[in-house]
């Protein structure tokens, strides 16, 4: 039980360990739950209990109730998460991919200007042979001709009629059916 | 509430020159209908169309009179679930297509009276039809629309998602990524889940999927969980189709999903996480192992671009987590570096708006008198 549990009346504190329990369980800590119920909550109801005016079917029914409510209103606090989780990963999602395409755009930029100025080094400096022979051997073939934007992608599926064609898309259903 | 009568149907088959066309989109999905007369112009108000459940309540025999609306003969959509204990409830559709030829023709009847109650145009319908189906289902499609549509065409719904999804006002926008230059399209609905590859162009058959595996099948395998664990509880699919839409998830199994059941009349609280996740997880195994299927037929060179955009759409698409798990087992499975996402986070009638936006491209000879 926690020291500030001691401080409140006995029916906050059992609301407030019960409420614990609840917390446990939505973020996944099952068995952090189980023990709470198992250690904490008996005590909690006993002391309650005790001091309590209630007839005893009455007692059952207001921990029932307590019980109740404190489950619907740890419902809500996931739903209300989870909502919130949405949004707070739209608005991530958002922010991490400009930064990133700020990142690969100066990436490219830098590359670019590390490639330029080593082709016109090379230019100006004469090769050793083997030089030569290493720097082919790094690259695969048709790999200096063909940049990776230009790269070959096989023609596109589907009955060849793009998608503002509609007029021609009705034709062909129409086609089919019959 | 249809009043119409038999020869109200008939008259409205007549084509008055003084009537004016009105285009409509119509997904006839097998647990709700959405029909959209209007599309939305930038900046304008969202327009979500009409959502009608698709369901038609023949009265009990021997029922009194004044206990139903108007005394009606028949009810259609909200007004027939709200007054289910009088009725007999008949589902014109099953897994998408009619099983029943007189139902659907009286809720389609009963939507064109939503759109057009005084029967002053000449309604112009797109309908959406699931990948498969057959000729016997447009025929039985074509038969129910008798009396309800002036024109018709049939559409393969996932045409139509694509198309609705497509937003062409932002094509010329460069950040713009448009939906349909190369993805897989998923549609959860209720009786069918759809997988239709899309890559510019409008797909060919070989490029469409449809497993009878949707919505339905959660339900039903958690109304039989909700009673293997409680014997004593027994309630209707409708309310455990309302548990499965309030705590539906994917994962590893949770509880926390509380929900109040009637036992012998008593108010009782029982515990239905575990059944929800079972439920659900046998529905993400079956897009799973079909999603495997139809990437194979994915042409070799365009499919690693495909596999990052894996559109989930559909009621199904709304399962919490359902796009992280299918997308980690893809990656488990050995897919590299696969990305799947959800068309819209709000349930956007996206097989409508594409359904209207062919009604309004279709030339007037394309059209089809029921």
């Amino acid at each position: 039980m926690s020291s500030s549990s001691s401080q409140l009346s006995p029916l906050e504190a059992l609301k407030a360990g019960f409420r614990r329990a609840c917390v446990r369980r939505l973020v996944g800590d099952e068995s952090g739950a189980v023990r709470v119920l198992r250690d904490e909550i008996p005590a909690l109801v006993v002391g309650w209990a005790k001091v309590s005016q209630l007839d005893p079917s009455e007692k059952k029914a207001k921990l029932k109730e307590l019980f109740d409510d404190e489950s619907a209103r740890a419902d809500e606090l996931a739903t209300a998460f989870d909502l919130f989780a949405g949004r707070f990963e739209v608005r991530m999602t958002a922010i991490i991919r400009e930064q990133l395409g700020a990142a690969a755009a100066r990436s490219a930029q830098s590359e670019k200007k590390s490639s330029k100025t080593l082709a016109s080094a090379k230019r100006t400096t004469k090769k050793e042979p083997a030089d030569d022979l290493a720097e082919s051997a790094s690259l695969a073939p048709g790999e200096d001709q063909l940049p990776e934007s230009e790269e070959c992608v096989d023609p596109p599926r589907g009955m060849g009629l793009k998608f503002d064609e509609i007029e021609k898309m009705i034709d062909e259903v129409l086609a089919f059916d019959k | 509430m249809t009043k119409e009568s038999i020869n109200d149907v008939e008259d409205a088959s007549e084509s008055s020159p003084k009537k004016r066309k009105m285009y409509v989109g119509l997904d006839l999905g097998t647990l709700n209908s959405c029909i959209l007369t209007k599309l939305n112009k930038a900046g304008a108000e969202e327009n979500e169309g009409i959502l009608v459940p698709t369901v038609v309540g023949y009265p009990e025999e021997g029922i009194l009179a004044g206990i139903l609306p108007g005394n009606s003969k028949m009810l259609h959509g909200e007004d027939a679930l709200a007054n289910e204990l009088h009725l007999r409830l008949v589902n014109p559709l099953n897994d998408g297509v009619i099983q029943d030829v007189e139902a659907t023709a009286s809720f389609l009847r009963y939507l064109r009276e939503r759109i057009d109650p005084e029967r002053k145009h000449l309604v112009h319908c797109v309908i959406g039809l699931p990948a498969g189906a057959d000729n016997e289902a447009k025929e039985n499609l074509q038969k129910a629309s008798k009396g309800a549509f002036e024109g018709i065409l049939f559409i393969p719904e996932p045409f139509l998602a694509a198309l609705g999804m497509r937003d062409e006002s932002k094509l010329d926008d460069p950040d713009y990524k448009d939906p349909v230059s190369n993805s897989l399209f998923v549609d959860i609905g209720a009786g069918t889940t759809d997988f239709c590859i899309v890559q510019g162009y409008f797909p060919k058959q070989e490029d469409l999927l449809s497993i009878p595996y949707a919505g339905n099948e959660v339900d039903v395998s958690l109304d039989k969980a909700i009673r293997e664990a409680y014997p004593e509880v027994n309630v209707p699919l409708s309310m455990v189709r309302k548990f499965k839409e309030s705590y539906s998830y994917v994962g590893e199994l949770e509880s926390g999903a509380r929900v109040k059941v009637p036992v012998e009349g008593k108010p009782r609280k029982i515990e239905i996480g575990k059944q929800v996740g079972e439920a659900c997880n046998q529905l993400l195994e079956e897009v799973f192992d079909s999603i495997k299927r139809i990437i194979a037929v994915a042409s070799p060179q365009s499919v690693f671009d495909m596999l990052q955009n894996i559109i989930l759409t559909g009621g199904g698409s709304r399962i919490r987590n359902f796009d992280q798990e299918l997308q980690r087992k893809l990656a488990d499975d050995g897919y590299e570096d696969p990305e799947v996402r959800i068309s819209s986070r709000e349930s956007k009638p996206f097989v409508a708006i594409g359904a209207l936006k062919v009604a309004k491209a279709a030339r007037e000879d394309q059209w089809i008198n029921p």
